[in-house]
């Protein structure tokens, strides 16, 4: 390291610019960078006058490292690595300069004032245009959360950026300890410096065309979601016309009734009537029971959607919702389809007997939410649980009992969940429980 | 001694519903007792606060239109106080919420009331033999229980139950396979295995419960279960694993 930090001499401006280009850089590279930090080019100063004032070579590792720490702390591990590689390739490009500006003019002139400051400004340029590289590929770690690497994946890139930290150090270690003549030295440099810039210029690419995947994915799933949102309110549009529809006919009924003086007919219509309201009067009293107490609008609208598609297969989904709920601590694309799939298996579940009953439920604990649903199966023949959460199960022919599967891959990837699933007194319950953040 | 206690504000069924469980336990010889038949919920918690039973057995309506506490809460409020409570609800079926009740008080039985009398008196019968069963099994101390905690709450299952625990597709979560039951939760093997010694742990990944294994296949070094799950056993401790399981299935 001592032969590498030589080279930055001790003057107090070559600290501060070093150390305030490589703060320009890491900002960029973690993302920072809003009209509203409007401050920070402050706090880069603040950072940049401590090693500028201790003077030292090695204070100038104080603005990494404190920038590591920040990354380490806050994101993902592979933005550290990243960081480590490109502060190296600009260190190696650094030396390589210095090597060459020995082998044209000699050591006196390579290391005048005038030549450091060149190679700073060298420095800042190719620092810079990594930057615009960076920030031109949204891959920093602001958007990590948006990539959903899985850990393996993870785990890959950053094993494949520290094997490239360990190359391009070592190398250029070995290459000054080795006895070999200037003009050599500064060769091998030059080759190294070739190389390094070219894995990391392909990795680079890698990640990036990796990443644009990662992206076209998620947000694939999003707008799938999206248009299944957009199709239940269609729904529910519908839904609300059919019943104007009917409500306008019977209206007429009773007004043909009421024409003809028939007041016997009017009586046994009205009779019929006023039974087929009873089967469908907790429709309107939904608002009232349960749903109102629900904050999440998302949620809400599936609920009733799922209320009316249940009552289309002649099935009485009863919800339950004790407590006031204002939302519930999970990611709501993932949510709604958790809630879609376990309701769709309950509601497409065939009647056992005279038992068509099914329930959902959302209760809220001090520590935690819970979403069950349960319906009922028959106690003669139960389905097997244990093959629920293979892919493909189903009691209900081919194509469907593709969900819970989906259900078990989400509650996989959600820190905060758990699932019970259960078969008691001929009824199968599904609960998944959602922990409090923070607990 | 296991004490009943019943709680419902129809005066004249709650006079059936004690004469029924009396005359069941007077057949049966059952170590059990009536302590109180009460039409008030606010009577039964008094009661209990002031001498409060060992083991108990509830029966309990849900609503109590003259009361301003409902079964729920009563419930709730009788778990709270008692370790041992078996609780049983008897309610017509349109009052029922049944998720809530089955989540928050995870009652023994529902009866519903809609039946008709004999079919009632014959759940009532089955629950006093159900909850003393339950019971005796405790004082014997034969219900080994697996017991597993999500978001500060302890759920349990009996022992005997459970096939095997499983780590996710994903770090840091289990699954446990049991009959009738899937569970997956937030935990780590290492500690099921070091809280749970009865346990076997057959490969990196899988805790066993020999007992319930049902047959081994030597070919795929995997061992059944009932439900036809199957679980890998690792190379290293395939033998070791034979010789136990084929002590199992013999005895």
């Amino acid at each position: 390291m001592d032969a590498v930090l030589q080279l930055f001499g001790r003057q107090f401006w070559t600290n501060f610019v070093l150390a305030m280009t490589m703060q320009w850089f890491l900002t960029i590279w973690i993302g920072l960078i809003r009209p509203q930090n409007w401050k920070l080019p402050l706090k880069w100063v603040g950072w940049a006058l401590i090693p500028a004032f201790i003077g030292e070579p090695w204070s100038l590792l104080i603005p990494p490292i404190s920038a590591l720490v920040y990354l380490i702390r806050h994101l993902a591990l592979i933005f550290v690595n990243a960081t480590i590689v490109i502060f190296l390739v600009v260190v190696l490009i650094n030396d390589v300069t210095r090597q060459v500006a020995i082998e044209l003019w000699g050591r006196r002139i390579a290391d005048s004032v005038s030549a450091i400051t060149a190679r700073l400004f060298f420095q800042i340029f190719i620092y810079s245009l990594i930057s615009l590289a960076v920030s031109g590929m949204h891959i920093q770690p602001g958007n990590l959360t948006k990539l959903a690497l899985s850990r393996k994946e993870q785990w890959t890139v950053m094993a494949m950026l520290a094997s490239l930290t360990v190359l391009a150090e070592m190398s250029s270690l070995i290459i000054h300890h080795l006895q070999i003549s200037h003009a050599m030295l500064t060769f091998s440099l030059s080759i190294e410096l070739v190389m390094v810039l070219l894995i990391s210029a392909s990795l680079f690419g890698f990640l990036q065309s990796f990443f644009s995947r990662q992206r076209m994915r998620a947000k694939y799933q999003e707008t799938l979601l999206r248009t299944r949102y957009d199709r239940r309110i269609s729904d529910q549009v519908q839904a609300i016309r059919q019943f104007k529809q009917t409500y306008q006919k019977q209206m007429l009924q009773l007004g043909d009734y009421l024409d003809a003086n028939d007041y016997e007919g009017l009586a046994t219509y009205y009779e019929t009537l006023n039974q087929r309201w009873q089967a469908t009067s907790h429709l309107a009293g939904l608002e009232a029971d349960g749903l109102q107490r629900l904050g999440d609008p998302a949620l809400k609208s599936l609920l009733f959607q799922k209320i009316l598609a249940a009552q289309n297969r002649g099935r009485n989904l009863h919800l339950e919702i004790p407590e006031a709920i204002v939302s519930l601590p999970m990611a709501s694309m993932d949510l709604l389809r958790i809630v879609g799939i376990l309701l769709d298996n309950a509601i497409e579940a065939p009647a056992v007997g005279d038992r068509s009953e099914i329930y959902c439920a959302i209760l809220a604990y001090p520590d935690a939410y819970e979403i069950a649903v349960a319906n009922p199966v028959s106690t003669l023949t139960p389905p097997k649980i244990n093959r629920f959460m293979g892919a493909g199960y189903t009691t209900k022919g081919n194509g469907h009992g593709q969900g819970l599967s989906t259900v078990k891959e989400l509650i996989d990837r959600t820190k905060n969940a758990a699932l019970q699933v259960a078969i008691k007194r001929g009824m199968l319950y599904f609960t998944v429980i959602l922990t409090k953040p923070g607990r | 001694m296991l004490a009943v206690y019943l709680c419902e504000d129809n005066l004249e069924q709650l006079q059936h519903y004690k004469d029924v469980i009396k005359r069941y336990i007077m057949i049966n010889d059952y170590d059990m007792v009536v302590n109180l038949a009460t039409p008030s919920p606010k009577e039964l918690l008094e009661n209990l606060q002031a001498n409060p039973p060992e083991y108990a057995l509830f029966f309990l309506d849900i609503e109590f239109p003259a009361e301003k506490m409902s079964g729920l809460e009563t419930a709730i409020a009788i778990r709270k106080l008692l370790g041992f409570a078996e609780i049983v609800f008897v309610t017509t079926h349109s009052e029922m919420a049944l998720l809530t009740f089955e989540r928050k008080v995870e009652p023994m039985d529902f009866v519903v009331k809609d039946l008709g009398r004999t079919q009632i008196d014959q759940k009532l019968r089955e629950n006093v033999d159900y909850g003393y069963q339950r019971y005796t099994n405790y004082l014997g101390n034969t219900e080994n229980l697996f017991s597993y905690n999500i978001g500060g709450r302890t759920f349990s299952l009996p022992m005997g139950d459970v096939y095997f625990v499983a780590t996710a597709e994903t770090p840091h979560k289990v699954m446990v396979h049991a009959v009738n039951q899937l569970v997956e939760f937030p935990g780590f093997l290492k500690d099921i295995a070091d809280q749970y010694p009865e346990l076997y742990r057959t490969d990196k990944s899988f805790l066993v419960n020999l007992d319930n294994v049902s047959g081994i296949d030597s070919e795929t070094r995997r061992l059944v279960f009932p439900n036809g799950d199957e679980t890998d056993v690792a190379t290293r401790r395939f033998h070791e694993v034979k010789t136990l399981v084929q002590k199992h299935l013999k005895s």
